[in-house]
């Protein structure tokens, strides 16, 4: 399994940081500045990929200690950690962060050794993501679909609840009049956009 | 907080454990991938996500650039997940309900006080926690529940469309049938939900 779960692929990577330059702001102290100003909702770096379902940075700076008689140690890099739960494999991933991943995916890593080396395009990434990856020793998800399939449903799920009540005071021709225009209106309904708050709208 | 978005929350473990011991735990995620060992875990359902992994302590990734790779004594677990809940809610639920496979696990990690108490072992992962800088979830207003009933709804829905086209004995029988699998299964979702900590 490691990576896989079913059609779910959970990368988790490591990037080291650069080491601080005289002069200039520490990397770790400009780091957080950036993740902190980073967006998260709707149309965000990995909102835009269409495929994440979920993802998170962290910065590990060094390991923690939990007392003697184990020994003390620390690291020698600070590190990006990534991690991301998504549809398909990497090589898709990758496409879509070389597509839309702009300013955001520049900012962040350019923070870490060896980004520079590598391309913006999808084998560029690839090769970026590749080297930093740390495999997975146990996935477990607890979803069957796609994240297009996901946002469809619980849309649909919000109109449900509205036909359900419109349809209780309905004879069966109403009903079956607020099923079409329903179905009408899913089919014709553009593809939801990731990583925002949905509340239901009254009709 | 970073560590929160919506319902979801992301929580980050880190725990050094011996090399030997890794290739022992190796051997348990190897048993606890085969899905009929995660029948309890899917119960739980407020886990999004979760995974553990091991970093050997010469496999921290390294690039160019870099005078020096690691230089560790100890390997070191990550544990990640993404659950709906406060935090005192998921470790409180994990441990009820999985207190065996999470000894399982992290006994091998250094200074492990074991599951049972609930206090020592809620002490040991705040300490070796480390909350996210940044966290996105493409459905944070909903929670683990709220999705497994979307797709539900979603399944039974193209029958219940196909049955408008049928006799009225058979629309009706379809239309029972579909609220039946509904009516506890649209309840409101898409909001930011409870304040967490």
């Amino acid at each position: 399994m490691g990576n896989r779960y079913d059609n779910f692929y959970g990368y988790t990577g490591m990037f080291p940081v650069l080491r601080d330059v005289a002069g200039e702001a520490p990397k770790i102290t400009s780091l957080r500045r950036c993740l902190s100003e980073l967006e998260s909702g709707q149309g965000s770096l990995f909102s835009r990929t269409g495929l994440v379902h979920g993802a998170r940075l962290f910065l590990l700076d060094d390991v923690v200690y939990n007392g003697a008689p184990s020994p003390q140690e620390h690291l020698d890099y600070a590190y990006v950690v990534l991690s991301i739960t998504f549809d398909g494999d990497l090589a898709e991933l990758a496409f879509q962060l070389a597509e839309h991943g702009g300013e955001e995916w520049d900012a962040i890593f350019s923070h870490c050794y060896g980004f520079m080396d590598y391309g913006r395009d999808a084998t560029g990434i690839i090769n970026f993501l590749s080297r930093g990856q740390v495999t997975t020793s146990f996935l477990y998800v607890d979803a069957s679909a796609d994240l297009k399939d996901t946002l469809s449903a619980l849309a649909l799920q919000r109109e449900i609840g509205f036909l359900l009540e419109q349809a209780q005071l309905l004879d069966t021709a109403g009903r079956k009049k607020l099923i079409r225009e329903l179905a009408a209106k899913m089919a014709a309904a553009p593809d939801l956009i990731p990583g925002d708050f949905h509340h239901r709208e009254a009709n | 907080m970073s560590n929160i978005r919506g319902k979801a929350y992301a929580m980050n473990v880190i725990t050094p454990q011996r090399s030997w011991k890794s290739r022992i735990l190796r051997l348990a995620f190897a048993i606890l991938t085969l899905k009929v060992t995660q029948k309890d875990l899917r119960k739980l359902s407020f886990i999004h996500f979760a995974r553990w992994t091991i970093i050997p302590r010469n496999g921290f990734p390294s690039f160019p650039g870099q005078t020096r790779g690691e230089s560790l004594r100890f390997d070191y677990l990550l544990f990640e997940s993404n659950f709906n809940g406060s935090w005192n809610e998921y470790v409180d639920a994990f441990n009820a309900a999985l207190a065996v496979k999470l000894n399982l696990v992290w006994c091998w990690s250094e200074k492990f006080p074991g599951s049972v108490p609930l206090s020592p072992f809620k002490a040991y992962i705040e300490h070796n926690q480390k909350y996210n800088d940044w966290y996105y979830m493409a459905y944070p207003g909903s929670t683990v529940t709220d999705v497994k009933n979307a797709i539900l709804v979603a399944e039974a829905f193209p029958a219940l469309v196909e049955s408008t086209n049928a006799s009225e004995a058979e629309f009706t029988q379809a239309w029972q049938k579909f609220t039946a699998i509904a009516q506890n299964r649209v309840g409101r979702s898409g909001g930011p939900g409870p304040r967490m900590s």
